[in-house]
């Protein structure tokens, strides 16, 4: 069933379609905001929160746009909010986490230490750089549908998912 | 064919990874990497980037997560339903569908009903005669000869066995008999 079946079975009563929906989107939907959260618990909270507005805006949702960019509005939106909310300065990962244990030797440790750095960088991405680069490569979205969730058109997208990437390998690479 | 500059290069090798270029595109790419060792290297770096992202993938809860998760939610959703104003804007789609069918049978009938009471009121009055027999338009036709063009109002009607007739008929012209044959009697076929 798509999704504007289900979504067709819901309106005409059918509580469980809901369920189906939630069975879809519900694992996606909580990784990509406990890669911003960094938190499991957080993450479960904040993505039931999402699927309790749908469920609440269901009603007068249009289906103009699909029903999965829609949630995603919604589940960036509400994670956005949470860590506006969060106190300033207090960050999944923190600077103090990048210096590790110094002494530790070992490949592995590098390069736990080097995406921890990566993860730091991405962080630090302006708003919208970040999540096109989240929902580009975590999410497999194209630019079209980045663009409706996140505004703006698919070539502003591709142009910040571009310049994202440009920034990154400048912060990592030995570039020119 | 034109050739591109390292700055160009690099909007093609983000391109390549990320989407892919057509063959066109691949080729003048191909090329420049093959002469340009400071783009190779933008290549490799984009390339290593991009898949140590993507790798970084946050490890699955496990199935016993997604259980509960599913268990805490039907239990979020049950109480925010109980809770009474929201549980109203669910079930409103129903309700707004009958309502809104409702007024549209409740137009309906009213403008059928309009439509019929305007009806009777402008028509105009019935008329007493709605056909005449053959034998009556026979007996015209004798009396004036065929219908054709000119009008002529009679002003007393009158009664036949089928029908009372009054208003106007329409006759052949001026001379009532002027349509007629005049028989030849001394034709041996005259009965």
């Amino acid at each position: 069933m798509t999704d504007a079946d289900l979504l067709k079975e819901f309106r005409k009563g059918n509580r469980d379609a809901f369920s189906g929906l939630v069975e879809r989107y519900s694992k996606p939907i909580t990784m990509m905001i406990l890669r911003m959260v960094k938190d499991l618990e957080e993450a479960k909270d904040i993505s039931q929160t999402v699927f309790l507005k749908a469920y609440e805006g269901l009603p007068s949702f249009l289906m103009t746009s699909s029903f999965k960019t829609w949630l995603y509005r919604i589940a960036l939106n509400t994670t956005r909010d949470h860590l506006r909310k969060q106190k300033p300065g207090i960050s999944a990962v923190s600077v103090d986490d990048l210096a590790g244990p110094a002494e530790s030797p070992g490949e592995q440790l590098d390069k736990a230490r080097h995406l921890r750095k990566l993860r730091l960088a991405i962080e630090e991405l302006p708003e919208k750089q970040r999540l096109t680069l989240i929902l580009r490569i975590y999410e497999d979205m194209d630019y079209s549908e980045i663009a409706k969730i996140l505004g703006g058109t698919a070539g502003s997208a591709r142009g910040n998912f571009f310049q994202a990437t440009r920034t990154l390998r400048e912060k990592f690479g030995d570039v020119k | 064919m034109k050739n591109f500059d390292c700055h160009e290069v690099e909007e093609l090798i983000l391109t390549d990874l990320d989407e892919g270029l057509n063959q066109d595109k691949r080729v003048i790419l191909e090329r420049h990497l093959a002469e340009c060792a400071a783009c190779r290297k933008t290549w490799d770096e984009t390339r290593l980037l991009l898949s140590e992202i993507a790798s970084d993938v946050p490890e699955d809860p496990g199935e016993a997560f997604w259980r509960n998760y599913q268990i805490s939610l039907e239990a979020r959703l049950r109480d925010r339903e109980n809770s009474g104003s929201w549980n109203w804007g669910f079930r409103s789609w129903g309700f707004w569908w009958k309502t809104a069918g409702a007024f549209a049978l409740a137009a309906l009938i009213l403008m059928v009903v309009s439509v019929g009471v305007f009806r009777h009121w402008s028509a105009p009055p019935s008329m007493e005669v709605r056909s005449v027999s053959p034998d009556l338009i026979n007996d015209l036709d004798q009396l004036y000869g065929p219908v054709l063009a000119e009008e002529v109002t009679y002003s007393h009607g009158f009664d036949t066995e089928d029908a009372h007739l009054s208003g106007s008929i329409l006759v052949t012209s001026d001379d009532p008999f002027g349509e007629f044959d005049v028989e030849d009697e001394t034709n041996p076929l005259f009965l």
